[in-house]
Parts: structure tokens; C-alpha cells; sequence
């Protein structure tokens, strides 16, 4: 469906992410723990793919192994067309600063500087956009207004609240003009209130464009999303897409029809 | 239970434990050697003293001067408690030659007796005491046998009018009494039939032997009065006190090795206390974790006392058994000429150790201690009550035109100020010492320091050779003295450099002022006029009757500009006029000095200074430096010429030293910077694993983080430079100005820098350790991948 949703908005399909036979495996106290066995996904310009799935069953593993976070053990990983298993840790850097945008569970930041400092941060690093220090803040402020928390601007990470740095985090995410943006667990940390705020935001950031890819325990969370997979023991056992063209008001429809579904899958 | 949290602990934060245990080592090694070295230091001359067997008063007569046998007189002063005599022979340098052609037979007083009458315990180099001389053998003075550059082995030929002997030199020896740098005597000792060979020669005897009294005496200047005239008649004579004083310039050193143990002292407990503090705070979620399930504040505290003390415990007997070697290196390239013995150094450093020990647990229990009030969750929240009054970010990325990497570096050094300031006072501290020395040393081998010795602005010196000095003092003296400079003079002119020579002759006379006298060594110069000498109050004398003293000796016999005072001499008592005050580092800042016309018996001459040498056609720094190697060339008949920096270094004759010692400290200073960068810098990543795997996950590349993490030591390392380099004068002025003030300077010594060494090598070899050790240090952070970020391992 959501393909069907891009080409109405006049989008031309493309696969930003495909993963082949993907594996990864960690040795721990001398013994083979085989985290994800042979891993195949794609993910669409446009989507949002929600990782759903037991504790321990791979879900960050296979963000953080797709998004060249880490390395894989075995397989490959297509990011654009381009191979993340022959980059250099070098390239590998160059294309999360460029390319991808990441928001985490706890809202990591660096403490010695402020909400704005940090979102401008990757943007201040990377020669992408080419632009001055000046239309970089410009841009930092305009994503943080559209994201409701450019009161915090200047204010440090400990004197806002946690959902503000979470859609500060986002902004993060956001300022270099991602062709993805991963989310482990994005809302984890969350209260509900937050949790909703921060999950509209990303709705919108989709809606827009932005491919994004989120790893979730919540079903509120993974309702909003256009695709849902269900990971466990390293495998994808299923993919559930959801209607796209339903409007929000309709978000306990699509929230119950994923709960059937997880319920199938043994959820 | 707790013995294996205890364990795990210990394992788990092997890297901050390791850093812990490293800082605790260095710590224990530095106080325990560097106390030990305090004591020694401070109690060194009175020990060197009693092992020596000093005695309180010395007396040093000639046979030629002698009008009553010194020994007779000094057997009728009451006041003398015993005495011992030693003969001697006083030679010139001219009659020493050596088959050893590096070395330099230099000026000063040579001193030639038998093993028979040792009245003092003369030290070895293994600082056993010298019993007796092998026939053909010779001990010598140990300074004067390395400034001339004699070894061990070295033939000499000692030649007295026309009586010749061969000997091989069999060591060095320490002499407590005539030892000191500041003095330039080498007693030469020799086996007593071998001495006989010379001194019982009627004329040798006649004309160049003597004795030196070493007198017991409670009261020094009742023994005087009693001595009358024939105390004045001592060649050269001194008591404890001017015996100390000679040791001034050996004591610039060993002042030097106090000022570098309490610095090292201060710089272990500094960082010591950091990283307590540094590794508790790591510890404070751990902490909450215990205060929730419900664990008593007194046995966390208890568990994390016990971890500090056995870390303490280990560090402190490693660091203990280090101090020996360290503190040995120390004491070893300061001490030349005296002896410091450390008797309790087992004790001493083992109690040291034991104390650093103590510290630790105060700090670490002062540490815990913050920990008692708060509540689990403040204690999880790394120990921060959630309150915040002052901003954490100072600086604005947006705003600032720092690049990325920089202002990252900036940013972190201004929100924890005192992180970084415990950093950059070490790095100053350990800089600014190294620059005094350098400053020290250069000003030791400068001629700013000229005037300081009461010398006329010179472009060369001339060691006058001995004979011809021996000349100098007679009856018809001064006219001798005249000829032989306007010879000079005209030698100089011959080979197309004119000048004019100067010769300063000393004689130590009773100046008195009412009720108060003193022995005062008097000067006066041929060939230039007492207003080229430097006064620092007063206007120069203009006609014979009036002089100038220096203030010391002036105060020492009540009396000031304006006064009157009484001098004895040969002649008689003569009154003069006090017309000008000035300063002077020889002879303990007491000096009288004669107008020019003055006329004076010169048998009372007991010696002087080196000859001076001023060029009247101004050349340049360069040409006078030419002038001194051709001098040299043609000038045998006169003596060796030297430059006035060279003749500076050689009076204070420690310059050398100091100059061994800044060496020693610039590489304790690259040490010790290194190894609290690679500590500190560790103890920074360990705490910022997280945040560096974030910048990683945010896509900054591993050069960037280095050039962060290196950039943070570069800017506290140039802070430290500008710090150290804007208080290298206070630093002189605190450290160094007291030394001169003891050697007679009232006005503050015009310090010579070397501006290659002090703006350039030495801040750069900080600064250059700094950036180096913490680049390799930073090379760490390549194990943190991004995935860190989320705990992934």
C-alpha cells in the first residue's frame, strides 16, 4: 500500500536499504552466540518499517549490523546501492554523518554542550550542504521550532524534559538531510504523552519523505508505521503491512489489526 | 560477600584501577624521596660539618709574614678551647703541569701538604675518610679536580723553585673546610716524605710555606681580642658562620633540589586527590544501586575504603621501593662538593609511604563521605542532586568561529574548569621550575653579573699567573703592579687591540667605629677609578681619605654614609670618610674599597680578583670574542684569558650544576607531563566511552575525535606555557633573588634569559609532550565502535 501511497504522491519507488543473508555473530566467555542467521530485507524510499520482537531477539542487533553501526559477520548490506561491508570505518563515518540520522533510546547527547549545539553538531562536521556556521544554526532552530522545542534552544540537556530531548534528538537526526533515519527503541524512555508527541513527529518526518527504520516494543509506536517485521531468534518470521491511506483518527484500527497480528505471530 | 564484589570490581575496572595504582606509585615515590631529600638538604652542612671534624674558627698564616710563631700565641689565648695546625705549602698555578693535556691548570689558591698532620677528615669519593697517601700519589679537592678536568690516573709534575716531584693522581677528595665551589682551593695531598721533599727546603719553606690553624674556641671574638694584631696577620681566616657561606653557591643547588621535592609533593597530592575524586564519581551509580536495596551507608563506604586502601597499600610499596633509585639520582647530580648522607632514609621513606597511604584513605573517605546524603537516586544520577544554578555550556557552537574540533576542545576545558585546571597547574608548575633553572643557570654564566662582584664593566678577563701576583705583594707593590698592567696594555696595543688593563688587590684589614671593628676585606684597583664601580647609595670617593663600603660591612660596625671610621694597616690607624654604600657577592657582602691614590703597603695584599680587560676601541660582541681566542695566542707570559661570561661561570662555579639539574628536571618534566596526560587522558575516555561512541554513531570520523581529545591537552598545555612563562619572574624574584640577597645583594640581580630556551625549546618540549602523549593515548578511542553507544559490546 504505501507504495501505492508514494506513487500517488509522485514519488518514484526506490530501495534505500536491502539486506542479503545478513549475520551476526558475538562471541561471548569462548562461545558462539548466532544473534542474526541469514537476515533478508529491503526498505523502500518513503517507508517506515517498524522492528518488532522478543527481548533478545535481534531487533538492535539488525539496526545497528544494517545501519553500519557495527559490522556484519556474514552477508551484505546495500545502502543506496552501496555496500556497506567494503567501507572503511572512514566511509562508513562519512555516510552515517551524511546519509543517516539515529535516535536512541536514552536521549544521549553530549552534556558539555547545549540542545541547540548538539543538533547542529553532525551539520557543523560534514561538508554535505556546504553552507555557514550562520545557515546552520538557521536550520537548527527552524527544525526545532517545527518540532515545538525552540524555547530549549540555549537551555542545557539536564534543564529539559525527556521528551523534549527526544524531538531534540530528532532534530539531530534530521540536520543533515538523511536518506534514513534509525530509531532503537525511540519512545522507550518515554511517557506516554511524550511518547505520542515524539511518534507524530516522526509521522510527519515520514510523510514528507523521510525513509525511517525503528526498532519498538510498542504497538502504539509500530501502529504508525508503514510496515511492521516480527524478528525472533535472529530471523524475520513475518512482515505486516499496514494501510497507509487510513487517516490518524483511525490509529486504534490499524493498532488492533497489529495486535492480531502479533498475536499470531506469538507475541 | 563483599570480598568478591571487591574482586569483581577490582577486575572489571582494570583500566581506572590501574591509573589509581600508577598515580598512588608515583605519589609514594616522590614524597618518600623527595622528604628524605628535605631532611638531607636542610641538616647537610652541619652534618658535613661534624663528620668533618670543622672546627669554629680557621686562621691561615705565611712563614714569610709570620713575626711570631702563631702556634706560641695561640697556646696564650685563653679564649682558644685546642687548635691543631696543618703545614702547607701555598703554590701558583704556573707550578703545577700535567701529562694530561685536556686539563686546565687554573688560578685560585693551591694548597700542597702531607698525610702526616691531617687535621680534618678529608671524605673519598666512596665517602670514607682519607688515612694516609702511597708514596707518588696524590689526592686533590674533587670541584677543582672536575673543573680542571683531572681523572684518576693523571700524571702531575708539582715544580717549586726548581725542586721537581711527579705524582699520579689516586682520587678526589671532599674538604669541608676549603671545599666549597666558591672558593677555588685545591688542596693537593701527598705522602708526608714526599711533602718533606719540598718543605724542608730553607727557601720553599721561607717563601711559600705556612700554616692553617683550625681553633676551638666558644667565643670567637674574645679569642681575637686576645690574638691582637697577629689574628690580623692571618692570610686568610674564617669562622663557622663565613664557612657555611661559602657553601652559598653549593646551597643554590641543593635550595633548587628543595624547591623541586616540594613541588613534586605538591603536584603528587594534587593529582592524587583528582583522580580519587575522578574514579569515586564513577562509582556513584553503583553506590545508589547498594543504597537501594538497602545496604548501609557505613559498609558502602567501608567496601570502597577497603578497595582505596589495598590499591593504596600496593602503590605505596611499589613507589617506596622506586624512591630509593630516584631520590639517589637526585641527590647524587646536586651535590658536588658536599656531603648529604640521608641516615634515616629507610625510616624516613618508609613513613612517607605510609603517609601517602593515610592520605588516600582521608581523601577517599572524604570522597564517600558526599555520598551519605544523598538519596539512591541522586547517587545514580552520578552524584548530581538535579539542581543546576550555573549554566554547564559557556560557549555556543552557533556563535563561535572555532572549528568543530576545536571548539569541542574549548567548549569541554571551560564547562569543568577544574578538571583542567589541576592539569594545567601541573604542566605550569613542572615548566616553571624548569625555566628558573634555565634563567638561573644563564644568569650564572652572564656578565650582568659582573657588578655583582664588584668588578668594573669588562670585555675580558686575565688569570694573572700565580708567580707574578706573588710579586704583587710586596712593599713597592702597587708600583710593580703599574708597570706590569701598562705592559699589558702596551703587549694589547702591539697586536692592534687597544685597552686598559685592571687589577683589583684585596687586603683584609680592622675597620672600626667607636666601640665596633671588624675584619673587613679591603680592596683597591690600578688601572681604573673608583667611580667606574657600581654604588648603590651615595657619590663616589674623589680623594684618598674617602671610601666606599659595602652596606653589610658597614651595618656591621654601626656606622653609614658620613661617618668616620678608623683603618688598620701596617702604617697605622688612619681615619676615613664613608662616602658611598654598594653591594657585592664577594666575601659574604662585606667590603671596603680604597680610592685609587690611596697609598697602602701591598705586604699586606692576601690576593685579589682576576685582571680585567677593557677594550678602549669599542668592537663589537663578536670582534671582543675573536680578540679573546687571539689574546690567548700571545699572552702566555700574562695568563689565560677568558670571556667575563666564562669568568662569571667559573666564580659562581655551579652554573654547570644547575645546568645538570634543569636537564634532569626538563626530563622529569617530560616524564611527569607524559605520564599524567596518557593517566589523565585514559581516565577521560574511560568516562566518555558513551559519548565518544555517540560522536561515532553521529558519523564523526576517528581523526576528529583524536584531533578533540588532543586539541583539549594542546590548549591546557599553552595555557600552562603562557601561566609558566608569565610567572618565570615572580618565580625568580621568590626563588632565587633570596639566594642573592644572602650573598650580599640588596638590589635585585638583572636576570639573563636565554630567549631560545625559555620562549622556545623548553615550553615547546611541554608542550610537544603534552599533544604527542595524548594523541597516543587517544589512539584508544579507535576501540570504541558506535554501537557502543547503546551498550552493544
Amino acid at each position: 500500500m504505501w507504495q501505492v501511497w508514494n506513487r500517488e504522491r509522485g514519488l518514484d519507488m526506490r530501495t534505500v536499504l536491502e539486506a542479503k543473508n545478513l549475520c551476526k555473530t558475538y562471541i561471548v566467555n569462548k562461545r558462539q552466540n548466532n544473534v542474526l542467521k541469514n537476515v533478508n530485507l529491503t526498505v523502500e524510499e518513503g517507508e517506515m518499517v517498524a522492528v518488532m520482537g522478543p527481548s533478545g531477539s535481534g531487533k538492535s542487533t539488525l539496526l545497528y549490523t544494517v545501519s553500519g553501526m557495527d559490522r556484519m559477520t556474514a552477508g551484505e548490506v546495500l545502502f543506496d546501492g552501496k555496500s556497506i561491508g567494503s567501507l572503511n570505518d572512514k566511509e562508513l563515518a562519512e555516510l552515517r554523518l551524511d546519509e543517516m540520522g539515529f535516535i536512541f533510546q536514552q536521549m544521549y547527547m553530549l552534556k558539555n554542550l547545549t540542545v541547540l549545539d548538539n543538533i547542529i553538531l553532525p551539520a557543523c562536521q560534514s561538508k554535505k550542504l556546504s553552507e555557514s556556521r550562520k545557515e546552520t544554526v538557521a536550520r537548527g532552530q527552524e527544525l526545532m521550532r517545527k518540532l515545538g522545542i525552540i524555547e530549549v534552544a540555549d537551555n542545557d540537556i539536564n534543564e529539559v524534559s525527556g521528551g523534549q530531548l527526544q524531538r531534540a534528538c530528532i532534530c539531530r537526526s534530521m540536520i543533515n538531510k538523511p536518506k534514513m533515519i534509525f530509531g532503537d527503541e525511540p519512545t522507550g524512555a518515554l511517557n506516554r504523552t511524550s511518547s505520542d508527541e515524539v511518534m507524530e513527529e516522526l509521522t510527519k518526518l515520514n510523510a514528507e519523505g523521510t525513509t525511517i527504520m525503528l526498532v519498538t516494543h510498542d504497538v502504539k509506536v509500530a501502529a504508525r508505521c508503514t510496515r511492521v517485521l516480527y524478528i525472533v531468534d535472529g530471523n524475520i518470521k513475518g512482515e505486516y503491512n499496514l494501510d497507509r491511506m487510513k487517516q490518524a483518527s483511525e490509529l486504534r484500527d490499524r493498532e488492533r489489526c497489529l495486535n492480531n497480528w502479533l498475536m499470531e505471530m506469538g507475541w | 560477600m563483599y570480598l568478591r564484589i571487591l574482586k569483581r570490581d577490582l577486575k572489571r575496572k582494570r583500566t581506572m584501577n590501574v591509573i589509581l595504582l600508577l598515580f598512588i606509585t608515583l605519589a609514594s615515590m616522590f614524597v618518600a624521596s623527595s622528604v628524605n631529600n628535605i631532611i638531607s638538604v636542610t641538616t647537610a652542612l652541619d652534618n658535613y660539618f661534624e663528620m668533618a671534624d670543622a672546627p669554629d674558627y680557621l686562621g691561615a698564616t705565611m712563614n714569610k709574614a709570620e713575626t711570631e710563631n702563631i702556634e706560641t700565641l695561640l697556646d696564650d689565648v685563653d679564649a682558644v678551647d685546642f687548635y691543631r695546625t696543618e703545614q702547607i705549602l701555598f703554590m701558583a698555578n704556573t707550578m703545577v703541569s700535567s701529562d694530561n693535556e685536556e686539563a686546565e691548570i687554573l688560578g685560585g689558591t693551591m694548597l700542597l701538604q702531607g698525610d702526616a698532620d691531617l687535621a680534618l677528615n678529608y671524605f673519598l669519593a666512596d665517602n670514607s675518610i682519607l688515612k694516609d697517601v702511597a708514596p707518588g700519589e696524590l689526592y686533590m679537592t674533587g670541584h677543582m679536580m672536575e673543573k680542571q678536568k683531572f681523572s684518576v690516573g693523571d700524571r702531575v709534575t708539582i715544580t717549586i723553585e726548581g725542586v721537581s716531584k711527579e705524582f699520579q693522581i689516586a682520587g678526589s677528595i671532599n674538604d669541608a673546610v676549603l671545599g666549597a665551589s666558591a672558593l677555588s682551593i685545591t688542596r693537593y695531598i701527598v705522602d708526608e716524605e714526599e711533602y718533606s721533599f719540598f718543605s724542608e727546603e730553607g727557601e720553599i719553606s721561607h717563601m711559600y710555606g705556612g700554616k692553617i690553624c683550625y681553633i676551638e674556641t666558644a667565643d670567637i671574638d674574645a679569642m681575637l681580642a686576645e690574638l691582637g694584631e697577629a689574628g690580623g696577620s692571618f692570610m686568610f681566616s674564617m669562622d663557622r658562620g663565613y664557612m657555611r657561606f661559602c657553601y652559598i653557591f653549593d646551597m643554590i643547588v641543593t635550595g633548587i633540589l628543595l624547591a623541586v621535592s616540594v613541588l613534586f609533593i605538591v603536584i603528587s597530592f594534587v593529582v592524587l586527590r583528582f583522580t580519587i575524586t575522578f574514579t569515586l564519581a564513577e562509582e556513584y551509580r553503583e553506590i545508589g544501586v547498594m543504597k537501594a536495596i538497602g545496604i548501609k551507608n557505613r559498609k558502602i563506604r567501608g567496601l570502597y575504603l577497603v578497595k582505596y586502601a589495598l590499591l593504596a597499600v600496593i602503590g605505596a610499596v611499589i613507589g617506596l621501593v622506586f624512591s630509593y633509585p630516584f631520590g639517589t639520582m637526585l641527590m647524587k647530580v646536586s651535590s658536588k662538593s658536599v656531603i648529604l648522607t640521608g641516615e634515616n632514609a629507610y625510616a624516613v621513606n618508609v613513613l612517607c609511604s605510609v603517609a601517602v597511604v593515610a592520605v588516600i584513605l582521608l581523601f577517599s573517605y572524604g570522597c564517600t563521605r558526599k555520598v551519605t546524603g544523598f538519596t539512591p537516586v541522586d547517587a545514580i544520577r552520578n552524584g548530581q542532586t538535579g539542581e543546576r544554578f550555573r549554566k554547564k555550556s559557556l560557549m555556543s557552537l552557533g556563535k563561535s568561529r572555532l572549528g568543530t574540533t576545536g571548539f569541542l576542545a574549548m567548549n569541554d576545558i571551560v564547562s569543568s574548569p577544574k578538571r583542567y585546571s589541576i592539569v594545567t597547574l601541573t604542566f605550569t608548575l613542572c615548566l616553571c621550575i624548569t625555566l628558573t633553572l634555565s634563567a638561573t643557570a644563564t644568569t650564572l654564566k652572564s656578565d650582568k653579573l659582573l657588578p655583582a662582584f664588584d668588578m668594573v664593566q669588562c670585555d675580558a678577563m686575565v688569570s694573572i699567573n700565580g708567580g707574578d701576583v706573588m710579586t704583587f705583594m710586596a712593599e713597592d707593590g702597587r708600583t710593580v703592579l703599574k708597570d706590569y698592567l701598562a705592559e699589558m696594555e702596551e703587549t694589547l696595543s702591539e697586536h692592534g687591540m687597544p685597552a686598559t688593563c685592571v687589577q683589583d688587590l684585596m687586603m683584609p684589614l680592622t675597620v672600626r667605629n667607636g666601640e665596633k671593628e671588624s675584619q673587613i676585606p679591603c680592596f683597591q684597583a690600578t688601572g681604573a677609578k673608583i667611580d667606574q664601580y657600581a654604588r648603590i647609595a651615595g657619590t663616589a670617593p674623589e680623594v684618598p681619605g674617602e671610601i666606599a663600603m659595602t652596606r653589610m660591612a658597614a651595618e656591621s660596625i654601626g656606622a653609614d654614609i658620613g661617618d668616620t671610621v678608623v683603618i688598620v694597616s701596617m702604617e697605622g690607624e688612619r681615619e676615613y670618610l664613608i662616602t658611598a654604600l654598594y653591594q657585592t657577592m664577594n666575601n659574604r657582602g662585606c667590603g671596603v674599597r680604597f680610592h685609587e691614590d690611596e697609598k697602602i703597603n701591598y705586604i699586606q695584599v692576601s690576593g685579589g680578583l682576576s685582571g680585567q680587560i677593557i677594550f678602549t676601541d669599542n668592537p663589537g660582541k663578536k670582534e671582543v670574542k675573536e680578540r679573546v681566542e687571539k689574546i690567548n695566542t700571545f699572552f702566555d707570559e700574562y695568563g689565560e684569558v677568558i670571556s667575563t661570561g666564562q669568568w662569571v661561570g667559573e666564580a659562581v662555579s655551579v652554573a654547570d650544576t644547575i645546568n645538570a639539574i634543569k636537564g634532569l628536571m626538563t626530563g622529569l618534566t617530560i616524564v611527569l607531563v607524559a605520564l599524567v596526560t596518557v593517566l589523565l587522558e585514559r581516565s577521560f575516555i574511560a568516562k566518555e566511552t558513551r559519548e565518544i561512541a555517540l560522536m561515532k554513531a553521529m558519523g564523526l570520523k576517528s581523526g576528529k575525535i583524536y584531533g578533540y581529545h588532543v586539541a583539549r591537552f594542546g590548549i591546557v598545555g599553552v595555557v600552562a606555557v603562557f601561566f609558566a612563562e608569565l610567572l618565570l619572574r615572580p618565580f625568580l624574584r621568590l626563588c632565587i633573588d633570596p639566594i642573592f640577597r644572602m650573598m650580599g645583594m640588596e638590589v635585585a640581580v638583572d636576570y639573563a634569559i636565554n630567549p631560545v630556551e625559555v620562549y622556545g625549546v623548553l615550553p615547546l618540549v611541554v608542550l610537544g609532550t603534552t599533544m604527542v602523549t595524548a594523541f597516543l593515548t587517544a589512539l584508544y578511542t579507535r576501540k570504541i565502535k558506535a554501537a557502543h553507544v547503546a551498550g552493544l559490546e
